[in-house]
This record gives C-alpha cells, structure tokens and sequence, in this order.
C-alpha cells in the first residue's frame, strides 16, 4: 500500500471536509452562532437512524439522505422557535438539539438496532482512516476518470456539497454579509429574516451532514468554527476572511494529518494518533496562536479585540 | 395575550382607512414582549414632508414604534401603511437607520461597504454590486463628511463618524420616508450639525423623516411635529401644539425637572 493508496484519499476527503465547513463556519461566526454545528451533528441522528431502518444497511446513500433531511428540518425548527417562540436563538438551538438527539436515541431502542450501527467512536472521531483508493498506482492516475468511480463515498459526496456550497456562497456574497452585519436593516429593506436564517442553517447542515460521515463530529465542529474565527482574527475584510479561512482548513487538514499519522509515531508515539482528532487540535492551536498575535498587535496599537 | 386585546385593537384597525396621501400610517399598532404591552394601539398619520420627533421616556415603545411599523418585530395587532399602501409593498421607497448600538462594528467591513448595503435592494438580490454603485455609495458618504473615511473599517471610526456611515447608507438609498432609530445619540457636536443639515435638505426635497428622539431641548428646534408616547400615545402633532407642559407630564409620568420642562417647551 502506497501514499497514493492510503494517505491521499484520507488527505482529500479530509481537505473538501474542511473546506465545505469552514466555507459555512464564516457565516457562523460573524452571526455568532458558532454552536450550531454541534447542534445540526446531534440534530442528524434521527435522521440517520431512519435511513438505517429505511435501507437496512449501515453503509448507505439512505443514511446521508436521512442525515441531510433531518438536519434541515432541525434547522427550521430552530429558526421556527426562534421567530415564532420568540425564544433567544442559543435556547433555540438547545431545546431543538436536545430533543431531536434524544428522539433518535429512542428511535434506536425502539427499533432494536441498537447494537447493530452506530458505534460511539465513529461518531466521535470519523472514518478517515478506512478512506482507501486502491485505484492509483502512480500520481498521473488520479485524474483517470476510470478510477474515480473507487473512490471512497464520501469524496464524490463532498465535493458535491463544497461545489454547491461555493456556488451559492459566490452568488449571495452580499446577502450573507448584510443579513450577518445588520439582519434589521436587511429585513427592513425586505429580506426577512427568517428567510435568511433558514437558507444559512441550511447550508450548514449540508455542510455539517456531508462532513460528518467521514471525519466525525469533533472535527466538523472544529472545521466550522477553528478556520474561520482564526481567519477572523487576522483580516479586517469579509473577502480577505473568507479566503483566510479556505486557506486555513487545507493547512490544518495537511498539516493534522501530517502530525497525527507521519510525525507522531516519528516522536516515539506507539502508533499513529487519529488523523480527525490531530487535525481539531491544530485548529485550536491556530487559533489560539492567531489570539496572541491580535492582543499584541491590539496592545501596541491600543485598540480593543474585536468582537 | 387577553382575547380582548385582540378583538379590541384589531377593530380599531378594521374600521381606520389608510389615509392614502400620508407617506407613513399607523393605526392600532400593538406590540407585546413577554404578554407585557411594550405599545398599545398607536394611531398616527404623519403630514407630508414633515420632520417628526417621537418622543418619550426610556421603555415608552419609541424603537418598538418604528419596529413593530417595519415588521421587524411581531404586532399583536394593527397595520402600517406608506404611501397609501400597506407598508411592506413600499420598502423600495423606505430608508431605516437603526439604533447604532444594534450591530457589532467589529464586523469586517469598510465606511463604503456598509454605505454601499443601501443599494442592495435596487441592484436586486443576487446580482452583483458594480463599480457604478459604489460610485454612488462613495457620493453618499461624502455628503456626510465621509469621504475620506470610506476604506476604514468601521470599528475604527468614531461613535458620530459610524452614525454618518448608517445615515450614508439610508441616504444612498434615496428614499421617500426616512424611518431613523436614536440618530443623535452619542454623536459629537458636528455630527449633530450635519445630521440635523441632512434632515433640513431631505426635507427641502418633500420627504419625511420619522426620528426617535431623545434630546427634549432640541425638538423644538430640529423638528416640525412631535409624537408623544409612553406605551400609549400621549400626543401628536405640530411640535408647538404637542410638546406642552401637560402633555410632558403625562409621557414622562411628572420625572422631568422643571429646567427640562423649560428647555422642551421653550
């Protein structure tokens, strides 16, 4: 078994993960709803416990599909709540998570398949390392059509979701920022913000359900959120930000990668630590690096960090 | 929400007709936070052309006034109409400038971008912004002394320097009725001046401009009508006519020292 074989599909899968939620993570953060990605990766189990029963199989399209519905529903519900509840969007989210989480705990009872899928650690931690493409055998072979159809499901899945989430990123560019920056205004001028609010949660949950399956929900939550606010702390533009972060999640997908399964056991590590786990590490870490870097240029400026 | 609160103002909204020459038209307007009412059944027709400060103490409803009007908040009952229409056929002929404390400056965005948000509606939603809108963004900014302020980001401006930014933005949008949250607050002495320049000008234009307004001495002087409120109205008309002794007392419940009182009666 070869780089090409083993390390390259976990690198891609992992790089199109990353880049499809920290893509989101800028919308996220700016709206201060950095939580919701945790919320939509507990909100799918419902929906992920349905395709189970639906499909009867643990390695189906049925399970991404009932992820994807649920997360989506989940999101309205939180939207819903929030607008017709009038309940703060924090509280929102939590009873909404809360409930749907428990209601797909209770599906698997009910079901008796509880034993049989959804094991705790895949959950946690993703399936980076079962990404295998045995097709290429030298570089060149990579981009052979013939062999694309190998490749791990969740490749062509992700890279579906970060082209649709690219696409409607590019074309509502100035929608998003102005729903972020004054959602008021934005619904005063006749955007409302319902509306907004359920295309961004939405586009979460897209991002957050095609991410999922392969790296986890650690990861997810940490590609939302590390990428953009590190990118947040070094750019004083909406586009400078957003590219940031896109050149952010490579790195820390690259280089996690690289420090859980290359230079790790290189240490003296027993084995290779999990490539997810390494991965959500060096986004903390980058953006606690990105911290100090702002609160030394803010001290010898004498301005405060923003927000 | 009592079942007779419903009944009572949605009647009182039923049977107003919408007063098709005004270019802002209120009646009913109830709003509720938590089941308790933060404005009762406001009625109000604002003359043509006017400048009109609304007035009252803090939690007498006056953001919620502008809010509930806009749909920005839930109404428990009653309708707004502009310009003989209901109010959310017209937003294309509305500008709002929201309190400046309701959004984070540390947003990453520039004087322009921000001034350049009031032609998002006319550039249409998911088209692009193009060289000429921000031309005319830029135009609006320098109108208010901005100019040379249009590439900073605006968590490094002044607290007056931001609230020329919001009035830029509301500007570019050359509207007919100017819906303004708290414009004056917090601003320095030029910012005042240049604000209060804008509202003359917009008015000299035939447009209205409905302001919430926290500063009794300077209604007289800045404004051509007044709505008194305190949850309810109180009063509302030519500023002379609204803003007298008895009408203060009764909106601000007998809190104002007597060199206030002197100062809004004039």
């Amino acid at each position: 078994m070869t780089f090409l074989q083993i390390d390259f599909p976990a690198l891609l899968v992992a790089v199109l993960a990353a880049l499809a939620a920290a893509l989101v993570g800028n919308i996220l953060v700016l709206r201060r709803q950095a939580l919701m990605g945790d919320a939509l990766s507990h909100m799918v189990l419902p929906g992920i416990v349905a395709g189970y029963l639906i499909s009867g199989s643990a390695h189906s399209w049925a399970l991404v599909a009932g992820a994807l519905a649920a997360g989506l529903i989940g999101a309205g519900l939180i939207a819903a709540a929030r607008r017709l509840g009038g309940l703060d969007p924090a509280t929102a989210m939590g009873v909404v998570l809360t409930a749907l989480f428990a209601g797909g705990v209770l599906m698997l009872e009910l079901s008796n398949t509880g034993n049989v899928h959804l094991d705790v650690e895949h959950a946690l931690y993703g399936s980076l390392e079962s990404a295998i493409w045995l097709y290429p055998n030298v570089w060149t072979d990579i981009f052979d059509p013939a062999g694309w159809a190998e490749l791990p499901r969740e490749a062509p899945l992700l890279a579906g979701a970060l082209l649709l989430l690219g696409i409607a990123f590019l074309a509502a560019f100035k929608e998003i920022a102005l729903v972020a920056f004054d959602p008021d205004y934005a619904a005063a001028l006749g955007l409302p913000g319902w509306i907004s609010d359920l295309l961004i949660n939405a586009a979460a949950a897209i991002a957050v359900v095609a991410a999922f399956d392969a790296v986890g929900s650690i990861l997810v939550i940490a590609m939302l959120i590390c990428p953009a606010a590190t990118a947040r702390l070094l750019t004083n533009s909406l586009a400078a930000q957003v590219w940031a972060s896109l050149g952010i999640a490579v790195g820390l997908a690259v280089g996690g990668y690289g420090l859980g399964v290359w230079a790790a056991p290189a240490l003296g590590a027993p084995a290779a630590l999990n490539a997810a786990g390494s991965m959500a590490v060096a986004g903390g870490a980058a953006l606690g690096l990105a911290a100090a870097w702002r609160a030394r240029l803010n001290r010898r400026r004498g301005r405060v960090l923003p927000g | 929400m009592s079942p007779e609160i419903r009944v009572v103002s949605s009647a009182a909204a039923i049977h107003d007709p919408v007063d098709a020459e005004s270019p802002f038209d209120v009646s009913g307007l109830t709003v509720a936070y938590n089941q308790a009412p933060a404005l009762w059944n406001i009625d109000y027709t604002a003359p043509a052309g006017a400048l009109v400060a609304v007035v009252g103490p803090n939690g007498a409803g006056k953001s919620t006034f502008l809010k509930g009007a806009l749909g920005l908040v839930p109404t428990v009952a009653g309708r707004a109409a502009a310009f003989g229409a209901p109010l959310g056929t017209m937003r294309r002929r509305i500008a709002y400038v929201p309190q400046r404390e309701s959004v984070d400056w540390a947003f990453p965005a520039t004087a322009l971008d921000v001034a350049t948000m009031g032609l998002y509606r006319k550039i249409g939603w998911l088209r692009p912004v193009r060289r000429r809108h921000r031309e005319a963004a830029l135009a609006a900014l320098a109108e208010l002394g901005m100019a040379d302020f249009a590439d900073r980001q605006i968590g490094q401006l002044s607290g007056g320097q931001q609230q020329r930014v919001f009035l830029a933005r509301a500007l570019v949008q050359d509207a007919d009725l100017y819906l303004m949250d708290e414009p004056f607050a917090g601003v320095d002495a030029a910012t005042e001046r240049t604000i209060v320049a804008l509202l003359r000008r917009l008015s000299a234009q035939g447009k209205t401009a409905i302001v919430v307004h926290h500063d009794l001495s300077t209604v007289r002087e800045y404004f051509d009508a007044a709505l008194l409120l305190n949850v309810r109205r109180i009063a509302a008309g030519p500023v002379a006519e609204a803003m007298t002794e008895a009408n203060l007392q009764r909106a601000y419940g007998g809190r104002l020292a007597a060199t206030q009182l002197t100062a809004a009666i004039g």
